[in-house]
């Protein structure tokens, strides 16, 4: 179960927790894949020391899972809960995105 | 397997390590790949030792949540006193930087700062005495670990402590005797040569009292102290706190008058002139002060919420 007060699980579209699981949500991924496709589909530069911060935090949560690999690029894969917090961040992001855009006149979910 | 020819396995040591025995390699891997085989630049290292500070921190918060009530107790006071430690630095360069005030007011507005410095120095002594009791009142159980062979794990930390504290008494006597032979002004910036001496000085002071907490911070999670040694120690924490809330308010008395009757003074201008009071070096000491006291006062909760249960079980 994901808490919604939880102060450590900001929904911001550039959160790294949320880019990493959005990732992982495309399959397991080591850290420097991770970090090239979250730079890919959004544009943000996730450094070492904070994709492995967000790494950290996930992992304690239950949210991603590390794969056994023999080599140091070890791979992570999201787990159930982090599915379930996924949708649930990815329905609140649009959510205000579609107030955002019907605000502005525009037809919501047309923004992409 | 890599040469790490850049030195990428030595950021590790800013991260715990439990923290390092679970993800070290990863990150080092990450880190190699990252860079493909370029030369990691100063903002890419001072960004992964940030974040081992920042899980440092981490894990500092849920030893203290998770702990023993007597182990919680422990660490709220040894917050205390790493907020202590950086609390003596601020107060240093406050020192530094009050000195001489009383020239710049008429002696009918030189009351309140003065008080206000008064009450600093009062409270500094108050908490300096208190952190001593503190050490006191812990030696018996200090000299017990090092009779049960603790020394050979302090050993390391204490030389690298004593030696950079040697260097540092050394360095002081050579300064002093250089800045008998300058001028006011040159001591205050007007000579570079002496102002970047000083400076490093100060780094290598800052650096020894750190490592000299780090050697009680150690030392004191390895030791077994009772019951009612943990209970003192709590309640000196509880004082050296209220000293550093006491300063910390005196401080800002100080700024605001010296603010509105000789702002001149904080920055170093004419006497007369109306400088903005915002100096760069004071809101940094500031800043280092309230941070400090709100370090030690989350710890002073900590060790009384546990200390209650401890008493309680």
């Amino acid at each position: 179960m994901v808490r919604r007060s939880d102060p450590s699980t900001p929904r911001r579209p550039n959160d790294p927790p949320l880019l990493i699981l959005t990732s992982l949500a495309g399959g397991p991924k080591h850290g420097h894949a991770l970090a090239a496709d979250i730079a890919a589909f959004a544009g943000v530069t996730l450094g070492p020391g904070a994709l492995y911060g967000a790494i950290t935090r996930l992992e304690e949560r239950g949210l991603i899972e590390p794969l056994p690999s023999d080599d140091r690029r070890r791979p992570y894969r999201i787990t159930a809960a982090g599915s379930a917090y996924l949708a649930e961040s990815v329905t609140e992001l649009r959510r205000i995105a579609d107030v955002g855009s019907s605000r502005q006149g525009q037809t919501p979910g047309a923004l992409a | 397997m890599s040469d790490d020819r850049h030195g990428l396995s030595g950021l590790l040591r800013w991260y715990p390590p439990a923290w390092r025995a679970r993800y070290g390699d990863e990150l080092v891997a990450l880190m190699e790949d990252s860079l493909d085989g370029g030369r990691p630049t100063a903002r890419f290292r001072w960004s992964v030792a940030a974040a081992g500070l920042r899980q440092r921190a981490r894990a500092l918060d849920a030893l203290g949540r998770r702990g023993l009530p007597a182990d919680r107790v422990r660490d709220g006071a040894l917050a205390v006193l790493c907020a202590w430690a950086a609390f003596v630095l601020a107060g240093g360069s406050f020192a530094k930087q009050a000195e001489h005030f009383g020239s710049s007011l008429p002696p009918s507005q030189a009351g309140l700062p003065t008080a206000a410095v008064t009450t600093v120095m009062v409270a500094a002594v108050v908490a300096a005495a208190l952190v001593v009791l503190g050490a006191v009142a812990a030696l018996p159980a200090f000299v017990r670990f090092l009779r049960a062979g603790g020394w050979a794990e302090l050993r390391r930390p204490v030389l690298a402590a004593t030696a950079l504290s040697v260097v540092v008494a050394g360095a002081m006597v050579g300064l002093s005797g250089w800045a008998h032979s300058l001028s006011v002004a040159q001591r205050n910036g007007a000579d570079g040569v002496y102002g970047a001496a000083f400076l490093t000085w100060a780094a290598g002071a800052a650096v020894a009292l750190g490592l000299w907490t780090a050697v009680a911070v150690r030392a004191a999670r390895r030791v077994h102290l009772g019951r009612r040694v943990l209970g003192l120690e709590a309640v000196l924490a509880a004082g050296v706190a209220l000293a550093m809330t006491v300063m910390t308010a005196a401080t800002a008395l100080w700024w605001g008058a010296l603010a509105v009757d000789a702002p001149w003074f904080l920055r170093g201008t004419d006497p007369g002139t109306s400088p903005s009071p915002i100096d760069p070096r004071l809101t940094l000491t500031m800043v280092v002060m309230v941070a400090a006291t709100a370090i030690a006062v989350r710890g002073v909760a900590r060790a009384g919420r546990s200390w209650s249960r401890l008493r309680a079980a």
